[in-house]
């Protein structure tokens, strides 16, 4: 079974924090500071979004002097991707099976 | 702020499947709500003074909170599961039927639910999962991920 994704799940929930992962993935090392520059909220803000994404391991800082600069983990995301897989296959069985004991799946023209 | 890269596709809400089934829509409501019929194609279904609980094909015991059964138009089930004494996900499944020409088609939907805080059980999760607000996102952690892998190998 996948590791639980709920945390990373929940993380990625609010748009904030997705656009800031997306930031941090495509600058590479960054500072709560840069990530702020030409945001609409305060540093501290930014920096509790931070947190969030750090908690879920999808971030994770390294301090340089006074600064902490955040990169981006992609192996919550492959849990995540995991769950998603494994809950396909599952209901993909599960749908067979309740098939066969209502009768059978009628043709099927969707796509 | 600078636009983030849009390489991120727009995920689906949760994982979905859909059957068309040659039944009628009786015959399939009674599959997802009697506890034989559910022992019979989703798991061995269990139901107590205790709670109710499904063992799946995994081997794993998942502990269900019924949520909705039999919505308004009695075509709409709805729980929460997960596993016991595992530190797994605690999800939200929603299962609605609707007549088609051609038979009655089944559609699953499972989302996993933010939480708070992780916890230490199953029923503690289960019982604090009332105001957990389902995920709303998805797919777009598939390119991030691959976006991020590519890098790893690059850095290697």
């Amino acid at each position: 079974m996948a590791a639980d994704p709920g945390p990373v799940f929940s993380a990625l929930a609010d748009d904030t924090r997705r656009a800031l992962l997306r930031q941090i993935v495509a600058q590479g090392p960054v500072t709560a500071t840069q990530l702020t520059v030409g945001q609409p909220m305060s540093r501290q803000a930014v920096a509790k979004h931070l947190a969030v994404l750090d908690e879920a391991g999808l971030i994770s800082g390294s301090r340089r002097g006074r600064e902490v600069r955040y990169l981006a983990d992609p192996a919550p995301l492959a849990q995540a991707r995991s769950w998603i897989d494994d809950t396909a296959s599952a209901w993909d069985v599960r749908l067979s099976r309740l098939a066969d004991l209502v009768g059978g799946a009628a043709n099927d023209d969707q796509p | 702020m600078e636009n983030p890269p849009d390489d991120l596709p727009d995920l689906a809400e949760s994982v979905e499947r859909s059957v068309l089934l040659d039944a009628t829509p009786d015959l399939v409501r009674d599959a997802l709500v009697r506890p034989d019929l559910l022992s019979a194609w989703l798991g061995e279904w269990s139901e107590s003074d205790t709670g109710t609980s499904v063992v799946t094909d995994d081997g794993v015991r998942r502990l269900v909170e019924r949520v909705v059964s039999h919505g308004a138009d009695t075509n709409t089930v709805v729980w929460r599961w997960q596993p016991v004494g595992l530190d797994g996900e605690l999800s939200e499944v929603t299962i609605s039927i609707t007549e088609e020409a051609a038979g009655t088609r089944v559609t699953v939907r499972e989302a996993v639910l933010a939480r708070a805080s992780t916890h230490s059980s199953a029923s503690n999760a289960l019982s604090a999962s009332s105001s957990a607000p389902a995920v709303s996102w998805l797919p777009s952690l598939l390119a991030l991920g691959a976006v991020l892998a590519l890098g790893a190998v690059a850095a290697v």
